[in-house]
């Protein structure tokens, strides 16, 4: 078999390997981290499937709709090399309700206190200048408490 | 040699074409459910429109301790049979979703169950593989679960056909699973509420509560004008929109019964 041939199956299958693992890495993200952080103990995680990959630099703005009375909790986690993320849950008029930059935390917990749709936008920070951008998978997890 | 070789890179070929395109060999609408591919690599800003699954609906709408299973009330299993194109299959996805989320708040196992295997076959034949794990089916079946564990295991299920379906680029089934879904819920709660705002307080609340999730439905539909599968299915989602507003503008007997019949004509639409 000559060099040039080798070369191309390796790449071949290297495409076909790293398309396979990265369509499983986002939902294993949710299962695993994301549910450890949401505590499913306490918190029946919601059914949507919030999650994709991202570069750094890269953002989302999630819209969902949230119940009078009911018990939330809304986690946001990054892939293992994606920096730490910092996300705000707003109105639609970009009222700020929360804001990770200030409390640091990966999660919020709020009992919604109408119905309303709000929207959790996701920022994933700016690399260090001349490094190169990492990319990976985030997932916003949402639960609700009986 | 060589011709080995050849083999195996057209293999590699195709399974990659396979998992980017994931759509399963049938009947005539394949096609226009397949959506579009996205290149991620020009994403920037991404928005997601998070509308409710079929489970959450039917939580948010019925899990009310005052009410009870009607088994009367939800698409008999025996119609899955009929549903032979993509589109039905899709929307009826939705529907059996929604109704086992009911059997299971009223702890019906076995309904739960038999409703969980039909949407795993459904699934599979259009092409959306492992979706119902085997396990869950038989943690249902075999243990003494609480409505909080079958919920968990509805949603997970829901969870791994909605990563799969984003995955693969087929935006449009999803679609079509959360619209069958939601009226299904509606249809179910309307029933329960039988046609009058006075049976159960708690109930109609949760009835107009959904307002806001219409809402965001409509949003996700914004851009569909031309698309024939989608496009019967906005005009009912702007339908029901009407009659909410008609609601909210003028909240009485009448007006709930017109909504009431609304819902059932559009489900008795969708399940056919």
């Amino acid at each position: 078999m000559n060099l040039k041939l080798k070369h191309i199956i390796v790449a071949a299958l290297l495409v076909f390997l790293s398309f396979s693992s990265a369509n499983a890495q986002c939902i294993d993200l949710v299962k695993t981290k994301g549910f450890t952080y949401l505590d499913t103990s306490k918190y029946i995680p919601e059914a949507r499937f919030n999650s994709l990959p991202l570069r750094e630099g890269d953002d989302v703005d999630i819209y969902k709709s949230f119940f009078k009375g009911r018990n939330y909790r809304i986690v946001v986690v990054g892939a293992e090399n994606m920096p730490k993320l910092n996300f705000k849950v707003t109105n639609f008029q970009r009222q700020v309700l929360y804001d990770s930059n200030i409390t640091k935390e990966e999660s919020w917990d709020f009992i919604s206190d109408k119905n309303q749709n709000l929207i959790i936008s996701v920022e994933v920070p700016k690399a260090e200048k001349d490094k190169k951008p990492q990319s990976g998978c985030i997932a916003v997890v949402i639960g609700f408490a009986y | 040699m060589n011709r080995k070789i050849f083999f195996l890179i057209l293999f590699l070929g195709i399974s990659t074409w396979f998992l980017s395109s994931c759509k399963s060999g049938e009947s005539a609408d394949n096609d226009e459910l397949a959506g579009e591919t996205i290149d991620s690599a020009d994403i920037r800003e991404e928005i997601l429109i998070s509308m409710l699954a079929p489970s959450d609906m039917a939580v948010m709408l019925i899990d009310n301790p005052a009410l009870s299973f009607n088994k009367e009330i939800i698409n008999p299993s025996s119609n899955f049979d009929k549903y032979n194109t993509n589109s039905k299959i899709a929307l009826n996805i939705g529907v059996y979703t929604a109704d086992l989320s009911y059997a299971s708040l009223f702890e019906q196992e076995q309904i739960t169950y038999d409703y969980l295997d039909i949407v795993k076959d459904m699934s599979e034949e259009i092409g959306i593989s492992q979706s119902i794990e085997k396990r869950h089916l038989d943690m249902i079946k075999n243990s003494k679960l609480d409505k909080n564990d079958m919920m968990k295991i509805i949603n997970e299920s829901f969870m791994n056909t909605d990563a799969y379906l984003r995955e693969n680029n087929r935006q449009k089934v999803i679609t079509m699973i959360l619209i069958g879904g939601w009226v299904e819920a509606q249809y179910i709660a309307v029933s329960l509420s039988k046609d009058s705002p006075d049976t159960n307080s708690q109930l109609t609340e949760s009835i107009l509560a959904q307002k806001i999730s219409l809402e965001l439905m409509n949003k996700a539909l914004e851009n569909v004008a031309g698309d024939k599968t989608l496009m019967p299915l906005k005009a009912d989602i702007d339908k029901i929109y009407k009659a909410y507003l008609i609601m909210e503008d003028n909240m009485n007997d009448e007006n709930f019964k017109e909504f009431c019949l609304l819902i059932r004509q559009v489900r008795n639409n969708y399940v056919v």
